[in-house]
């Protein structure tokens, strides 16, 4: 072999060996870069925050309340003061059939893992398909927090909606602004201590979020009538289910978990197939809502608006089913008790 | 990979009860739990709307094995529970292989299904032939659909996939296992009273019309541990959609306890009494005695000879060591009615009989000498060898007591019908001079209208399909006229208690004139029709 053939073949080697080494780093910073696809599938009364500025969205489970006079005038509803309740016969006493305007006894808040496997967890064991108490739980998924992903929040800013049901209820699009908003509605602001008035919440910095169909199919043709004390407001459709996607950073996911009764801290979860799916649900014990029925525990949102409005301004919304089929099928069906309870935007 | 003798065991159990011959599985079909005992309850799991097997693995691991079979009354009762999963693609061009519409609601349910004489529609035959391999008693069908619905019609329960972490499917499971009513009532039926639960009917719900208590309350002079003995029970209004005149037997959270499952709570369990008659169930299943021979021979096997006569007194005896006992309460255990477990012995698996032909006898009980385990009384639990059936689906007329033949699907699985009385129906098949006798449930036959507006109300008793087994007979044999088969319905009397009907019994019942012949014969021909 010639020098100059040498020389020649010493250049390739080198540019070859130069190529691998550097596809070896692109690789690693491929690895360092990758991202695992994460859904939330929202369903219940959860009241969503939107951040007035930055990208922090915040998810919060409530606790119990019942609407009280605050008889001391500290600006507080203490446990000791008196219920407000609907004074039928307008004597100022509370009778039998009188109830509370508002006493909500929560359930609880469910997480599950419906993709995904658990690669790790702290506190509590935790098994794929099984519901883990939330209760007084915060989470946060520590890659989100500093990966600076934008928020989208798709839905319209005003509500009641317009237009008010969807157009067409088995298009996901046309559920966008079908998610409450009290806030939207009667002005104000959520409570600045809202924080330390809910029973827990999860932190979600970035990513997408936006309403979707209902979780029963009955409430997609169906619509509500919000009524306050003296008169029917608006009419509107309601879902009480959200997605939530985002792609967050790393090979796994980690959810890290602060104050949770059950001990739960920290759960890391590898994908299955490319993603995890969680499914954050608020329990509800109430069955399928009568025709022209109301749907008493919307009152709690109330709670977090801050100035409270007048309790005789509060907005309960009455269920208005769907046509039914005139003619059912053989069979003694027997269906699941179900639940519909939907959210709010602050 | 290690396995444990009752996996293994199990692993055989499943090859042999399942289908008789393993090499004969269908495609798409998985075991999801492999039962120990010798004569489980056997669930299929169907897919519908799947276009991914893989997705639907996922699900049916998710819901089944973490969801239902973790929840701890099905746990307690894993080893009488034989799951097996089927998947079948979703047809191009269609929502559902099995005529299912989870977007259009009836009656009470948030789906709709379709009924018809087309077996090429008929959801409860398009259902049976997908899942008729394993001869289920039950099959729960998971819809690949982002709801949180669950239905249960006669011998299927749909539940979609967003039904996961909730007690929907062991609810459902209620009704489709035990026909317990649910405990809950509309909004809508507030203050409204229900149409009447006929008193022989009467399992967790009862109807105060008949008298202000309920049986399920302490009486005076049960003995402990009998039916009508359940500690703290009492009367709750409430039950089977309606708020009055109808109730059910405990208050939510007695003694810290979640009660019930069929009632609309979270995260909650069976009461007693619902598990009493959920105990029921498994054990009819376990009851070697289901196969009773022909009544007019008793002999030494005759299983109506052997053991004491079934009747609302029945004896609990002590529960199984594997069933939770609620403390404070002390309530009856799942009971094992006049069996108790038994140790799985494997056993070679028995020659299949010639097409055409009959076994030697008709109970599973072998001679004396044989392999098998002796009960409390006596009773001997071995598998239940699989046997020819011919699985038919009919259309049932309450009113006109006219059976009407949908589809006749031939395997080889074992005989398992029901001798549970749920009301007043009972059919009667004759096979080569052999009696065999199940029931059909009455609730079948009343479905509710859901109307706007006004409560709901109970439609009259109408026309629905129900899955009857003829054993001992093949699809060779009836087109070569080797097998004679009759089948028969009856109508029991009201004041019918006996809890089981088993041939004995109906032969008495029908020489008291509590038993009364409806509908015409079918015969061979008619069953040909349809095969």
């Amino acid at each position: 072999m010639s020098g100059k053939r040498f020389l020649a073949l010493l250049v390739v080697v080198g540019m070859v060996g130069l190529a691998l080494w550097l596809y070896r780093g692109e690789r690693k910073t491929m690895v360092t870069s990758s991202s695992t696809k994460l859904q939330i599938e929202i369903t219940g009364g959860f009241a969503f925050v939107a951040p007035t500025t930055g990208n922090k969205l915040e998810i919060a489970y409530l606790d119990d309340w019942v609407l009280r006079k605050d008889t001391n005038g500290n600006g507080v509803m203490d446990p000791t003061e008196p219920a407000i309740f609907d004074d039928l016969n307008q004597n100022g006493v509370q009778d039998a059939n009188e109830p509370d305007t508002c006493n909500v006894d929560q359930m609880g808040t469910d997480l599950i893992v419906e993709r995904g496997i658990v690669d790790s967890s702290v506190g509590k064991t935790v098994i794929v398909g099984q519901p883990e108490d939330l209760d007084k739980a915060v989470i946060r998924f520590p890659a989100l927090e500093t990966a600076n992903i934008p928020l989208t929040i798709d839905r319209g800013t005003a509500w009641p909606p317009t237009p008010p049901t969807p157009g067409n209820p088995d298009q996901e699009a046309d559920w966008k602004d079908m998610v409450p908003s009290l806030r939207s509605y009667h002005g104000g602001t959520i409570n600045p201590s809202w924080q330390t008035m809910v029973n827990g919440r999860i932190v979600l910095p970035g990513g997408n979020i936006k309403a979707t169909i209902p979780s029963n199919p009955v409430f997609k043709k169906a619509h509500f009538e919000f009524k306050d004390k003296n008169a029917l407001k608006f009419k509107a459709a309601m879902t009480d289910k959200v997605i939530y996607t985002v792609d967050v950073p790393g090979s796994t996911v980690e959810l890290q978990i602060t104050g949770a009764t059950s001990g739960l801290t920290k759960l890391v979860l590898k994908p299955q197939g490319n993603r995890v799916v969680l499914v954050l649900r608020g329990r509800h014990d109430t069955s399928i809502p009568g025709h022209q029925a109301p749907l008493k525990d919307f009152c709690t949102f109330y709670q977090l608006l801050q100035p409270m409005p007048d309790p005789n301004d509060f907005l309960t919304p009455f269920y208005i089913e769907a046509t039914p089929l005139t003619l059912p099928p053989p069979g003694s069906q027997k269906p699941s008790p179900g639940f519909f309870c939907p959210g709010e935007w602050f | 990979m290690k396995r444990t003798l009752p996996e293994l065991i199990g692993v055989l159990a499943f090859a042999a009860l399942v289908n008789g011959n393993p090499t004969e599985a269908a495609a798409g079909q998985k075991p999801v739990n492999v039962a120990t005992s010798p004569n489980p309850v056997v669930i299929a799991i169907l897919s519908d709307h799947y276009t991914d097997e893989t997705e639907f693995d996922l699900d049916v691991q998710n819901l089944i094995v973490n969801g239902l079979l973790a929840n701890p009354y099905y746990a307690s009762r894993k080893a009488d529970l034989e799951v097996v999963s089927f998947y079948e693609p979703l047809k191009a061009g269609t929502q559902s292989n099995y005529g299912f519409n989870v977007e259009v609601p009836s009656g009470y349910c948030a789906l709709s299904w379709t009924v018809s004489d087309d077996d090429a529609t008929n959801t409860a035959t398009l259902v049976d032939v997908a899942v008729s391999n394993s001869n289920p008693r039950h099959t729960i069908v998971i819809g690949d659909h982002p709801y949180n619905i669950g239905c249960t019609d006669g011998a299927w329960t749909y539940v979609a996939t967003d039904v996961i972490g909730t007690d929907v499917l062991a609810h459902e499971l209620g009704h489709g296992l035990a026909n317990l009513y649910d405990e809950w009532f509309f909004a809508s039926n507030a203050g409204v009273s229900h149409p009447g639960i006929p008193l022989n009917q009467t399992r967790n719900c009862y109807d105060t019309r008949h008298g202000a208590r309920p049986p399920w309350m302490p009486p005076l002079t049960a003995p402990p541990g009998t039916v009508g003995n359940f500690p703290g029970a009492g009367s709750v209004a409430g039950c089977d959609f309606f708020e009055l005149d109808v109730v059910h037997a405990y208050p939510p959270h007695p003694s810290g306890h979640n009660y019930c499952l069929m009632g609309a709570t979270h995260g909650a369990e069976f009461c007693p009494v619902c598990q009493f008659r959920m105990g029921q169930a498994f054990n009819d299943a376990a009851n070697p005695d289901m196969e009773n021979p022909d009544v007019t021979n008793p002999d030494a096997q005759n299983p109506d000879a052997e053991n004491p006569a079934p009747g609302a007194g029945s004896r609990i005896p002590k529960p199984p060591t594997n069933s939770r006992v609620i403390p404070g309460t002390k309530p009856p255990s799942p009971p094992r009615m006049q069996i108790m477990n038994a140790v799985f012995e494997a056993q070679t698996p028995k020659a299949q009989p010639p097409k055409g032909s009959t076994p030697a006898t008709g109970t599973t009980k072998p001679a004396t000498g044989t392999t098998g385990t002796t009960g409390a009384t006596g009773s001997i639990l071995k598998p239940a060898p699989a046997r020819p059936i011919v699985r038919l689906v009919a259309a049932f007329d309450p009113v006109s007591g006219r059976l009407r033949l949908k589809k006749g699907i031939p395997i080889t699985a074992r005989y398992t019908p029901s001798h549970r009385r749920l009301g007043e129906w009972a059919y009667e098949v004759v096979v080569n001079g052999r009696t065999h006798v199940g029931v059909i449930p009455s609730n079948l036959f009343r479905s509710h209208s859901y109307q706007g507006g006004v409560a709901h109300q109970s439609s009259a008793p109408h026309e629905a399909d129900i899955t009857i087994q003829i054993p001992d007979v093949t699809a060779d044999a009836l087109k070569a006229g080797t097998a004679n088969v009759s089948i028969s319905i009856w109508l029991l009397s009201p004041n019918v208690t006996e809890e089981l009907i088993t041939p004995a019994v109906l032969a008495k019942l029908r020489k008291g004139g509590q038993a009364e012949r409806r509908g015409q014969e079918l015969t061979v021909r008619d069953l040909i029709s349809v095969m």
